[in-house]
């Protein structure tokens, strides 16, 4: 086989070669790596144009909408509104309907609702143990049932005031 | 040419040296520009920009379906359970339709100073009837609360108080999805599905309930 390297060439340290190939290698990879990062960034470029232009189009369409965009809001806040009231209130009909069905043994005379989720129920009964009773079958239905007052009177008979919380 | 040949031999090293300085010329021009630096921001607008056209295109779109005399509608339509401003002859009036319906006469009423509660005073022998009254009551359009009731030997006390709805108008935010009106409305309409609509001022004194059109 024929060796056409020059005599210095042949003559020179391997370690000398390696240092050589190794800078060239090296310098061949550095510009790969920056080329394709040139290239990323001339992508970018391109791209926050177009994207730009593709968002100043559709905010200028938007904005020809922006009545209809008001008009919608306006019927979303309403009816969020709407729904917060009707989640907030009391239902005052349902309590006085709990109340009544477990009333049979007893007469209801009074009933207050003062607000709160909070009632004073009054009950008239022939003797106190049938309003005992009545307030035993309120603490198994309602919250916080417990008796405010018991009154007998001769003219009256036996009536007990009763707070009552919230439904169970 | 002696001198020639010393450096001959330490030709090799130019070659590392070569690589070194031409990347740090090179990274110096980036810098110098600030490209390394801008490239994490601009990376970053454009994923912005890629977000805010995502918005945009599914806001148009909604837009552009929807129908403007409809929403119109709906707005009506939600005035009318909770108007924009209250009216205590309203609220009277369907205090007093209640009152008929569910079998008690109204005694006595009067403002409570303040613009959307009324005290009612009614009267009846049997307290079922105020259980049927507080029923339709809360079950009628325009929505009202009942805040305190106080019976006493078939004399009822009612404090009514007439809900409002004080949004007036909204603006558009352009960069800010649409919200989903049309979800919370078929709430609404869930919610008031058999609710009465009282039509109508304090003017009609026998008062008169719908059904809801809804």
């Amino acid at each position: 086989m024929i060796n056409l390297l020059p005599v210095e060439k042949k003559n020179e340290p391997a370690y000398q070669r390696w240092v050589k190939f190794g800078s060239i290698v090296v310098l061949v990879c550095y510009i790969v790596v920056t080329a394709g990062w040139l290239g990323y960034w001339l992508f970018l470029s391109g791209r926050e144009v177009k994207v730009s232009a593709q968002v100043e189009s559709l905010t200028s369409q938007v904005r020809q909408l922006s009545e209809r965009e008001k008009l919608l809001r306006l019927e979303f806040l309403r009816a969020k509104n709407i729904e917060q009231i009707l989640a907030s209130r009391s239902d005052v009909a349902a309590l006085l309907t709990k109340i009544l069905s477990i009333s049979d043994t007893i007469e209801l005379v009074g009933w207050e609702y003062p607000g709160q989720g909070i009632l004073l129920v009054t009950a008239k009964g022939t003797n106190a143990q049938k309003l005992e009773e009545y307030l035993e079958k309120l603490k198994g239905e309602m919250k916080d049932a417990h008796l405010v007052k018991l009154i007998w009177s001769g003219s009256t008979g036996w009536e007990a005031e009763i707070s009552v919380g919230a439904l169970k | 040419m002696k001198s020639f040949k010393d450096l001959k031999k330490w030709e090799w090293v130019i070659y590392p040296i070569g690589v070194v300085i031409i990347m740090f010329l090179s990274l110096q021009y980036l810098a110098g520009n600030q490209m390394l630096m801008q490239m994490s921001d601009r990376q970053k607008k454009v994923d912005e920009q890629m977000q805010l056209v995502t918005v945009l295109q599914n806001k148009l779109a909604r837009l552009q379906q929807s129908d403007e005399d409809t929403i119109k509608r709906n707005i009506i339509y939600l005035e009318m359970v909770v108007p924009i401003r209250a009216d205590l002859s309203l609220i009277l009036k369907e205090v007093r339709t209640a009152a008929n319906e569910g079998g008690m006469n109204v005694i006595s009423y009067r403002s409570l100073g303040e613009e959307n509660k009324i005290s009612v005073t009614l009267k009846s022998d049997n307290i079922k009837n105020l259980q049927s009254v507080l029923t339709v009551l809360e079950n009628m359009v325009p929505v009202v609360s009942i805040s305190r009731v106080d019976y006493k030997l078939g004399t009822v006390d009612v404090t009514v108080e007439g809900a409002y709805n004080l949004t007036a108008s909204a603006a558009a935010i352009l960069s800010s999805p649409l919200p989903d009106a049309e979800l919370e409305l078929s709430k609404v309409k869930n919610l008031t599905s058999n609710y009465r609509v009282v039509l109508g001022s304090e003017n009609n004194s026998t008062g008169s309930a719908n059904q809801n059109p809804f």
